[in-house]
């Protein structure tokens, strides 16, 4: 018997993504995360990232507002997994650049998920690695550099390319260019505060 | 004994002649005379002998002898511990409390003896190192130390006067009811203050649950208008579930 290389619809189950913090005193200046999906089940869209390092908390809420107001408010898309994050980075083409901090969103970090019945698509800018974890379960490095997906920050000029997986990880863990948090190993529940993940 | 009057102590060594100065001391309180001069000479010239008479065991307990002495504070916490200067000071003049917790506070107002020191004296404990502080570098570490010390009143208190930091210290030491205690105070006297911003930045961005339990505190209806337009959208982005109400 050939090896399935479809999951089954049942088992799938959409990741979550988060992003490291910075930490110190205000460790999420310019953060933002979301989900979108479809009524009834099929795309499921997650991300989490940030902008304006280093500004004010202030600023850092516009910018943030402004790259969110992007993603999220044309709502969910219809659309395989890989279409679907091809959508959602030219969504940031229209975000005016004035708006997003001193560096004008040179300093954009984000990690997008697309999950549709045939897996999942990941791509990001401005992440060093990304962590995968279960539930209850502890911080694995998932996706470590050298690797096409991790790069630089900042808007794209071009569409970043997507890592296709059957099955991704139930949560997504983000780690932004020059954050020294390095999660692995340890429990997710311990780690996703640091995210600003939590009650 | 004229020159002592005025300070000048350069002709003696004041711990040979510990109780003649007492009594010029005592002398001058029942005349009347400012005695500030001749503490202030005698803290430059000998801190200990100056400690010995205003707030050792033999030291003259009458409140003009602590009301001198907490003018040369700075000198007298150089020869005694602070907490236990100003533990003294209460002990030999009650009355003056709170101008002894006012001198306190403004040089040590992150001290936890300092916090503890104001259990006693104030009626909301850590008011008077916040007033200290407010609009200097030395504001977020005294919040810090409040909010550490479960001082959540003063906070509270200083957040409706318009301050962010009470409420962003109290949630950074994981008292996240007396976060959104001061909170609800800061916005329903100042519904235009930036929560929401600050909050994010200590919260991070999934403010959904944070911020309906602010709303859920709030007494005011501007406060209530202020907080939904700022993040009901972004409550609902983030998928968060029901509005702010």
């Amino acid at each position: 018997m050939e090896p399935t290389t479809t999951p089954d619809p049942g088992t799938l189950r959409p990741p979550r993504v988060a992003l490291l913090g910075r930490g110190g005193l205000l460790p999420f200046v310019g953060h933002f995360q979301g989900e979108l999906s479809l009524p009834g089940g099929g795309l499921t869209l997650g991300w989490a990232g940030r902008v304006t390092t280093g500004a004010s908390p202030e600023m850092g809420w516009r910018a943030a507002r402004a790259v969110q107001g992007a993603l999220a408010r044309k709502g969910p898309i219809e659309a395989d997994r890989r279409r679907a994050l091809s959508v959602m980075w030219a969504r940031l083409d229209a975000v005016a650049r004035d708006l997003l901090g001193p560096l004008g969103g040179d300093d954009l970090v984000l990690l997008l998920c697309a999950t549709d019945e045939e897996g999942s698509a990941i791509s990001a800018v401005g992440v060093d690695a990304v962590f995968g974890a279960e539930p209850e379960g502890a911080v694995n490095l998932w996706v470590s550099p050298p690797h096409p997906m991790l790069g630089l920050a900042g808007l794209p000029t071009k569409r970043p390319g997507a890592v296709l997986v059957e099955v991704a990880p139930p949560w997504l863990i983000g780690s932004p260019q020059g954050v020294e948090d390095d999660p692995s190993g340890q429990p997710v529940a311990a780690v996703l505060p640091r995210c600003g993940v939590g009650p | 004994m004229r020159a002592w009057l005025v300070g000048d102590f350069s002709a003696v060594e004041p711990r040979a002649c510990l109780e003649a100065i007492k009594v010029c001391i005592e002398e001058a309180i029942e005349r009347g005379e400012p005695i500030d001069p001749m503490v202030h000479g005698l803290a430059h010239r000998d801190p200990w002998a100056c400690a010995e008479l205003l707030v050792g065991p033999r030291a003259i307990a009458v409140p003009e002898g602590v009301r001198a002495a907490l003018g040369v504070a700075e000198i007298l916490e150089d020869v005694m511990q602070p907490s236990g200067l100003y533990r003294r000071f209460t002990e030999l003049a009650p009355a003056l409390g709170p101008e002894i917790l006012g001198v306190a506070a403004h040089r040590h107002p992150e001290a936890l003896w300092q916090l503890r020191l104001a259990q006693g004296l104030e009626p909301v404990a850590g008011t008077a190192a916040l007033a200290a502080t407010r609009g200097g570098p030395r504001f977020a570490p005294t919040c810090a130390a409040l909010a550490s010390a479960g001082l959540e009143r003063a906070l509270v208190g200083a957040a409706a006067q318009g301050e962010l930091e009470p409420m962003l210290a109290l949630y950074r030491a994981g008292k996240r009811a007396g976060a959104v205690r001061a909170g609800a105070a800061l916005l329903d006297a100042h519904p235009a203050a930036p929560l929401v911003p600050w909050l994010a930045a200590v919260h991070g961005p999934a403010l959904g649950p944070l911020l309906r339990e602010i709303a859920a505190a709030l007494r005011t209806d501007a406060a209530r208008s202020a907080l939904r337009l700022v993040a009901a959208d972004f409550v609902t982005e983030v998928g968060s579930g029901p509005s702010l109400g």
